[in-house]
This record gives structure tokens, C-alpha cells and sequence, in this order.
């Protein structure tokens, strides 16, 4: 057995005692970050707010390490295990500045774990496509303009991104097809294909993409960073192929064929001996000097409740969205008007629109990971995603699937049951959960449209609500815009008329309306551009004003296109890196690293 | 000074007597008394009755219930915020007297089970504050539960090799967790840190067990005083008026019974509830006709020598159940479903619906 540390609530080299640089939070982005960081020979710090829940996560041997995650709703779902618990971190949510916000269960509540989110997700990992990266201008020259938005072009192309793309799929070991039957053809130019096969198809999956196929659209097999062979080929980090457990999309993953930050990039940033991570450590104040624009110090909360500050030259800002803004917000930063007004703005979340069918046959969602199939004709842009699409709005890219968690759906019905009974039916709650017709019988086409960005959709500090670390809690206020709201009128009846053709004997459109946005797709508040007059950090994720704070999390993103995030927020957080220690050529750092596939 | 010596001396021998007694306790109570758990089991039982088919009963909901009251916090009679050694000292100088602190299983008396309940709340699991009752943990450890083997990478099936049952260890809670937990079962008053928290008081499942105390006491008095006996006491017809009372009354304990309900029935059956049949299948699973958990062996099985997937065929990922008839969900679930989904919710329902028609090979 390898140095594992046996140190409590300490990873990696519990030895290091002064850093170069401090990361907040050990998600995607963070964990990107420190993955590169540690390949140059720099030390890094990350503070965690959440439980480590990887066991051996340090430990070189090969096998390692033995994650606590199960194949069990009861622990990941309903007794929210490893999420922000609102119970004791509550947020708040309103519609607009004019109403009072509300203390609110579930506003974008994410992952609370060494990992983050990505521990959680199923990891449907495409691309953006070329044409969002200059979002702003492609609408200005189509002529569709928008009040209220905010849409800004993004400080890069897709070219300077797509090495990063690459080197994002490479080391985290992402499975997909890039051409032929079930290839995407609204998907962007690739330099290399994917590395591995795509993932084995659901039932589901292919009932739905035989239908779509047959009302003229393209259905793909859904990229995803979920092994489908043993990889990648280097011992030390080998993990095996998926077995389609069917507990993939907000479950943990028991055998580590899901690529997550933890067992990906920090696992290899851990194992560089220049990497210290502190979980249950909750990062609640940026400290900063006399000038209130160089962070000297990050003050956390420690495993027992005391408050302790830790320092390094640089600091990042990893700890999702809204966190990242919220902590900004709580500390004495000293801001020129643009990012001052900026900062918290601006916040995205796909919109979400269901098209559910109900089925005769049982479509087992239980097996397979989740999502395995899709499409995106409705993402509104021109094959290879150079342009928008002249006949069809901006929307977002569609999942094919059905329910996999008993206990959440039956749970979902009581409310339905409830007001059936009281106008005379005689189902009961057992008929409901041995039948099982929204479980067992579903199928589900969620479109992850893209929600256009408005300076009134913002994060700010709660006057009233505090979290169980005495501080006030994030306020998001959020209403959506036309923009989504008229293109989902669009794909609405596409969806039911696909339900159709795949032989449901109902379909619709799932009528609970997304307030707070369900979509765990969280994004801005931080955003990049060249002007400091309309974002807060640059393009390399430096905030425009203070000299060594970054953000590598979601936060910097402009705009939010219509396709799964995550996969993109990383290919950001290793270019801003990459800058860090290769300033101006950050290409260079590119296939460094230990994750490089020989 | 040498008498008052004598005295404490003789009061200490008699806690130590005590406490020898509960260290023999063969387990601790847990939070509901007999009588209560007997409330809750035909409550649970109405909810979800016993039939051609398994209901609540077999599937042991009340004790799904009495495992997640009883589970945490175990004990902090001492208020310190953590489940130490400390504590046990404290139930052990608090034994009997009336000291709601370390009255720790909230039955009224400072006894026996108290100390024992807090005893393996601290000593029950290897690591200090793993929560568990029964057996039965808070969290359940991962990766496997043993129910299913390890492929076999050489020939693309299933192994004879079973993982053991991890799901059996209960995990330790960091504090803020533990907090959590604390407001879900002891209520918010027990947290000073979640004062400016409105959610930890209005949620439906923080203070449960004041809730089914209280929920428990008014089902009984409903009871008493409809029908002359406790709730368990009566007739499932009396016992479905009293249910619809308590539905119109009392919705939140309604809500909680019937959310815990479902629960019970569908966890994996570490948690104490969707018990194992004599079939060797647990009950709440067999009955829904869902798989459970299936790692490590899963759906797709990778096979070395073929660079591929293989499919179990009893259990296919990609195509249709072999023994599925088609005849989809029964004539009055369909009546349900027009109800729902086409009036409340404006669903169409398709005139020439099929099943599975000839997906490629």
C-alpha cells in the first residue's frame, strides 16, 4: 500500500506548509487547476467544504481508491449525503428585486464532496459549438436583438479553446462518436477523436432516437466522460468500463467508471506530492491588504467549527457559480464600477422543458447511465455550429431518458395521487408504486435550452438568512426571459410528436414550471471579457482589478450555449492555468501532464 | 467530610450497578416506545396494506421508522456538540434523575437505555459518531452490498465472487451534518447555529421526533375518543375513518408518515425497512418489480477477449425485458393516468399506441 495520510480531513502532502497557489473548492474547475498547477511543480493548496467520500483517493496503488458511493437512493437522494444541506446552508430566491425572497430548499443545490458535482453528475460532457463564442455579434448580424439581454461576445474563440477540448477529453477519459451513424452534425470541428467508444445504449434510448431518426432529425450518441473501456492505459489511474448500474445521474459512482474531477485530475494532482487538500474546510473570506486588491489570506472554517486563514501568492476561485460570487461578495475587495456592478450578474441555467411519454412496456431505467442518447437539432445553429440556424430559435440539446430513482418518483406522485382521490379515483399509493406508470412506463426528452443572459438575474447577499457559519446566504433573484420562453414554444410539439412515434400511449409536456431553475447547470456571475466595463474577470479568469484572485469555475462564462457545461468549464479552468505558468503561450502546457496517454 | 465521602461513594456504587445492568442490555431502546411503534406500524400498514401482495407490514416500515429516530443524534447529553466518551459519563451521572439532556432516548425517564443508547452511539461502529440503530445506519458505506457479483472480464459474465456487504458499516457525519441531523431529529431549538435559518424550522422533515410523538398522541386520542381504543386497537375500518382525519387535521404528519412510507418500502434493506422475504428477494423491490442496487456486476458486462460489452440476457440494457407481454398498465390505472394527465395536465393520449416494434439488431 502506498502513503495514504492518515491525517484527518487532510489529502495529499499533508507535509507542505507554504503554498504557491490556494484553490477553493476541488470540483471541475478546481481540480483542472490544480492538476496543471502541480505538473509545473507548484504547490498547491486546496480547501474543501464537503466530506471526502474517495478513501485511498491518495494512494498510489493501482485500484485505489474505494469510494463510499453506493448504488443507494435513500443515502444520495433523500437524505442529501454528500449535498448542501439546507437545513443548515439555505439560500434564498425571489422574481424580481420588487418581491421578498423566501428561504428555498432547492436553489441549485450541488454537491458538498471532495469532487464536487462532477462526483454527481452523469457527466454528459459535448461541446459548445464555434458560433457561441460569438454569440453577441452572430445575433447583432441576424438582426435578432433582444431587450433586456446582456449577451457580450466571449474573449476567445472556439479555435484557441479546442486544443483545451482535447486535452480536457484526453485526461479525463471522455466516450462519443465524432462521426458516422450517431455522430452529432451540429457539433463543432474536433482535432482528434473521442477516446473512447460511446456509451452502451439504453432502451430507452434507442425507442426514442428510432422515432426521432423517423420525424427527420439526428439522433447522436450522447458524449459523456464515463470510461467504456479500461482507461486511460497508465496504471497508476486505470479505472474500468461502466457497467450501466443505472444509479449514474446524481449518484456516485462505486467503481469509479465515471470520470469525476476526484478521481481524474486531483487524483493525479494528489499523487504530484505538490498537492495538500483540507476537506470540510469552508472558505467564508477572501483577506485582503490595505489596497483591498491583493488577497493575502483565505479565512476557512476548519472540521471543528474554528476559523483558521491559510495564504499562498495566487488564489482561485473554484467553488461553483454562485459560491464564488457569494464569497467575492463577502469580502473587501475593492472594485472599479464594471466589475463592482457586474459581479453576481448576469446568471445562467439552462431552461429546462420536459416531453414526457408514458409507455406500455417497462423501459427499465434502472440499467444504463442515465442518458446514452439525444440530439440536438434544436439547439437552433447550422451544421458544424459555425452559425445560427435561420429557421429555428437558439434552444439546447435534448436527453433521451426515464427515471432510474423509485423512491423520488413515487414520492413525486403523492401530489397527483392526492388530487385524483379527492375528485373520486380509486388508485391508491400502492397501485401507484407496483404499477409504477412514472417510473417503470416513462420516458423523458429533457431540452437544456440556453437561458439568455440578463444583468437583473443575480446573486447577492440575503439581509436576513444566515447559514450555519453565521453568514448571510446567497439571494438569487431570477425570471426567465422571452428569449428561452418563446423557443421552447418551438420544440414543444416536436417533443410529444416523437413521443408518438415511439408508440406512448400519452404524452405531454411535464407542467411544473422551473422556478428556482431546476437545472443543475450553473453559470456567470463572474464573467469573462476584454472590457472591464461590462465583465469582472479577464479572459484567462483574472479578476479585472485585483492582481493574483482567478475564477475557474462556471462563473466566468458569458453566456451559457445549450449544451451540457461541464466539459467546457474545465477546458477554461486548464487554459487559465496553463496561462499561470506558461503567460501567453498557455498551449504549451498541453499533454504535460501525468493523465497524458502515452 | 468522611460520611458525605461514604455517601457519595455509596451513590456511585449504586450508578455503577446501574450501568453494569445497561452495558448487559442486549440492545438499546430505541426513540418510540412499544406502544408507539405498534401506532405506526398500522398507520403505515393503512397506507400501504397488506393484500394479495406485501404490504408496509412485511416490509417492515415501522421499523425503517424507529431505525431513522433513533439513529442520531445517539446522545449529546453533556451539549458539547460532539458524541464523546463525555457524554456517557454524563447519561451515567444524570441516571435516574428526571434530566431531560440526558434523557436521550426521549421515553420520560433517565435509565438504562440511555446509557446504552449512548454508549453505542459513540462505541456501536469503529469511528466516533458513525450514526446507527439496530444495525441499521444513518448513511450506509459503499461501494457494494454483496447482492450481486464481480464480472468476469474474460468471459463477459457474471463471476461467483461477491464483494462483501459494505452497505452494513454506517459512516461518519463531519459536524455541519451533524447539525443537519440534529435540527432533522432533534428540531432547531438544539442548534443555536441555524437561529437565522427559517428552513430549519419549516421543513417537512426537521424535528421529527417531536412531530411523531405528538403526530402518534393525537392519532390515539382520535382514536379514544371516536372509537373507545388506540389507534392499533381498532378495526381497519375504523382505522381508515381515523387516517382520513388525520389526512384533513394533521397533514404534516400525514405527509411524513407516507413520504417515510415509501421509504421504508424501496431502500436498500440496510436502512431496516424493505426486509429480505423468504425468497431470499427483498420484499419492497420484488413487489415494484425494480432490480435494486446492481454493482459491481451491472448490465453491461466488458468482455477482455472481445474488446466489447456483453449484455445479461435475463436482464438486457438495450432492448425489452424478455418477459415483458406488453399489456402495459391495468384498466383502472389507465382511467387514473386520462384523469391526471390529459384533464389536469393536458396530456394527448395517442390513439395507436405499440410496444418495442423492431428496434435494430
Amino acid at each position: 500500500m502506498g502513503a495514504t495520510s492518515s491525517v484527518p480531513n487532510l489529502l495529499g502532502n499533508t507535509s507542505l506548509s507554504t503554498f504557491d497557489v490556494l484553490i477553493i473548492g476541488s470540483g471541475a474547475g478546481g481540480s483542472a487547476a490544480a492538476y496543471v498547477l502541480t505538473t509545473a511543480g507548484l504547490n498547491v493548496l486546496i480547501l474543501e467544504a464537503g466530506d471526502n467520500n474517495f478513501p485511498g483517493l491518495d494512494d498510489p496503488t493501482p485500484g485505489m481508491p474505494v469510494p463510499r458511493y453506493g448504488n443507494d437512493e435513500l443515502k444520495a437522494s433523500i437524505r442529501v449525503w454528500d449535498r448542501q444541506d439546507p437545513v443548515v446552508e439555505p439560500r434564498t430566491f425571489r422574481t424580481s428585486d420588487q418581491v421578498a425572497a423566501q428561504p428555498n430548499p432547492d436553489v441549485n443545490i450541488l454537491n458538498r464532496t471532495v469532487g464536487g458535482t462532477t462526483v454527481h453528475a452523469d457527466m454528459k460532457y459535448p461541446r459548445f459549438n464555434e458560433v457561441d463564442f460569438r454569440i453577441a455579434s452572430a445575433l447583432a448580424e441576424a438582426g435578432r436583438t433582444f431587450d433586456g439581454t446582456s449577451f457580450i461576445d466571449w474573449p476567445l474563440t472556439y479555435d484557441e479553446l479546442e486544443p483545451f477540448y482535447a486535452e480536457a477529453e484526453r485526461i479525463t477519459g471522455v466516450s462519443g462518436i465524432d462521426s458516422g451513424d450517431g455522430s452529432d452534425p451540429f457539433a463543432s470541428h474536433r482535432s482528434g477523436p473521442y477516446p473512447m467508444p460511446p456509451l452502451p445504449e439504453m432502451y430507452v434510448g434507442r425507442v426514442l432516437a428510432k422515432a426521432a431518426k423517423e420525424a427527420g432529425y439526428n439522433p447522436i450518441r450522447y458524449p459523456a466522460a464515463i470510461n467504456t473501456r479500461p482507461y486511460p492505459p497508465i496504471d497508476m489511474f486505470r479505472r474500468p468500463p461502466c457497467v450501466s448500474c443505472g444509479f449514474c445521474s446524481g449518484f456516485g459512482c462505486p467503481n469509479n467508471s465515471k470520470s469525476s474531477a476526484a478521481v481524474t485530475t486531483l487524483r493525479a494532482a494528489l499523487l504530484s506530492r505538490h498537492t495538500q487538500l483540507r476537506f470540510n474546510c469552508f472558505a467564508r473570506k477572501l483577506v485582503t491588504d490595505g489596497t483591498g486588491r491583493h488577497i493575502t489570506g483565505v479565512e476557512y472554517v476548519d472540521p471543528d467549527g474554528n476559523v483558521q486563514t491559510a495564504s499562498a501568492d495566487r488564489y482561485i476561485l473554484a467553488a461553483s457559480a454562485m459560491e464564488s460570487a457569494r464569497l467575492c461578495l463577502l469580502s473587501n475587495l475593492s472594485l472599479s464600477s464594471g466589475p463592482q456592478f457586474h459581479l453576481g450578474r448576469h446568471m445562467l441555467f439552462h431552461f429546462q422543458t420536459h416531453g414526457v411519454g408514458i409507455f406500455k412496456q417497462r423501459m427499465h431505467g434502472e440499467r444504463g447511465a442515465s442518458v446514452t442518447n439525444g440530439m440536438s437539432d434544436f439547439r437552433g445553429v447550422t451544421e458544424g455550429g459555425t452559425g445560427l440556424a435561420t429557421n429555428r430559435q437558439l434552444g439546447g440539446i435534448i436527453e433521451f431518458g426515464t427515471s432510474s430513482e423509485p423512491i423520488g418518483t413515487g414520492k413525486s406522485s403523492l401530489e397527483a395521487l392526492n388530487v385524483a382521490n379527492n375528485i373520486g379515483s380509486k388508485i391508491g399509493l400502492k397501485d401507484i408504486l407496483v404499477e409504477s406508470p412514472f417510473h417503470s412506463h416513462i420516458a423523458v426528452m429533457t431540452v437544456q435550452a440556453e437561458d439568455a443572459p440578463q444583468p437583473t438575474n443575480r446573486v447577492d447577499l440575503d439581509p436576513n438568512v444566515r447559514d450555519v457559519f453565521g453568514l448571510p446566504v446567497v439571494r438569487l433573484t431570477y425570471r426567465n426571459h422571452a428569449f428561452e420562453l418563446n423557443a421552447a414554444t418551438e420544440f414543444k410539439p416536436a417533443l410529444v410528436d416523437i413521443m408518438r412515434r415511439a408508440g406512448a400511449q400519452f404524452g405531454f409536456i411535464d407542467p411544473t414550471t422551473g422556478i428556482p431553475p431546476q437545472s443543475r447547470h450553473v453559470m456567470g456571475g463572474l464573467r469573462m471579457g476584454d472590457d472591464p466595463a461590462v465583465s469582472v474577470c479577464d479572459r484567462f479568469g483574472k479578476l479585472h482589478d485585483i492582481d493574483n484572485l482567478f475564477c475557474m469555475d462556471g462563473g466566468v462564462m458569458p453566456s451559457g450555449s445549450g449544451y451540457n457545461p461541464t466539459l467546457t468549464l474545465i477546458s477554461l479552468a486548464l487554459r487559465a492555468s496553463c496561462n499561470l505558468v506558461q503567460p501567453s503561450a498557455p498551449e504549451r502546457c498541453l499533454g504535460t501532464g501525468p493523465l497524458t496517454p502515452p | 467530610m468522611q460520611g458525605a465521602a461514604a455517601a457519595s461513594s455509596a451513590l456511585l456504587l449504586t450508578r455503577v450497578s446501574r450501568l453494569t445492568h445497561a452495558l448487559e442490555a442486549p440492545a438499546p431502546a430505541g426513540f418510540l416506545t412499544d406502544a408507539e411503534l405498534r401506532v405506526v406500524e398500522a398507520l403505515t400498514a393503512r397506507l400501504l396494506p397488506t393484500d394479495e401482495t406485501p404490504g408496509a407490514r412485511e416490509a417492515g416500515v415501522a421499523n425503517y421508522i424507529q431505525a431513522l429516530l433513533s439513529v442520531f443524534p445517539g446522545a449529546d447529553p453533556n451539549g458539547d456538540a460532539q458524541t464523546t466518551a463525555a457524554d456517557v459519563t454524563a447519561v451515567i451521572r444524570a441516571l435516574g434523575m428526571d434530566d431531560p439532556a440526558a434523557d436521550v432516548d426521549g421515553n420520560g425517564v433517565v435509565d438504562a437505555a440511555d446509557v446504552a443508547l449512548t454508549r453505542s452511539s459513540i462505541f456501536g461502529t469503529v469511528l466516533v459518531g458513525a450514526p446507527t440503530f439496530g444495525g441499521h445506519p444513518l448513511f450506509a458505506g459503499g461501494p457494494f452490498s454483496g447482492r450481486t457479483p464481480f464480472p468476469d472480464p474474460a468471459t463477459g459474465t457474471p463471476s461467483t465472487n461477491f464483494p462483501p456487504n459494505a452497505f452494513l458499516t454506517a459512516l461518519p457525519l463531519p459536524r455541519v451534518k451533524r447539525l443537519a441531523w440534529t435540527v432533522r431529529l432533534l428540531g432547531a431549538d438544539a442548534v443555536p447555529e441555524v437561529a437565522d435559518n427559517p428552513l430549519a424550522t419549516t421543513l417537512p422533515d426537521v424535528d421529527m421526533r417531536r412531530r411523531y410523538r405528538e403526530g402518534v398522541a393525537e392519532v390515539n386520542a382520535l382514536s379514544m375518543s371516536q372509537f373507545g381504543a388506540p389507534y392499533d386497537e381498532l378495526n381497519t375500518e375504523q382505522q381508515d375513518t381515523i387516517l382520513k382525519t388525520v389526512r384533513q387535521q394533521s397533514r404534516d404528519f400525514y405527509d411524513l408518515l407516507i413520504n417515510h412510507t415509501i421509504e421504508g418500502l424501496l431502500c436498500a434493506p440496510e436502512y431496516g425497512g424493505n426486509r429480505i422475504g423468504d425468497d431470499g428477494q427483498p420484499v419492497g423491490w420484488k413487489l415494484t418489480h425494480f432490480d435494486g442496487d446492481s454493482q459491481p456486476l451491472g448490465y453491461t458486462i466488458f468482455d477482455e477477449t472481445i474488446n466489447d460489452y456483453r449484455e445479461r440476457p435475463d436482464k438486457p440494457n438495450s432492448t425489452i425485458n424478455p418477459d415483458d407481454d406488453c399489456s402495459g398498465v391495468s384498466s383502472d390505472m389507465l382511467a387514473y393516468l386520462n384523469l391526471v394527465l390529459v384533464r389536469l395536465a393536458q396530456a394527448t393520449r395517442f390513439p395507436d399506441p405499440f410496444c418495442d416494434s423492431g428496434l435494430p439488431e
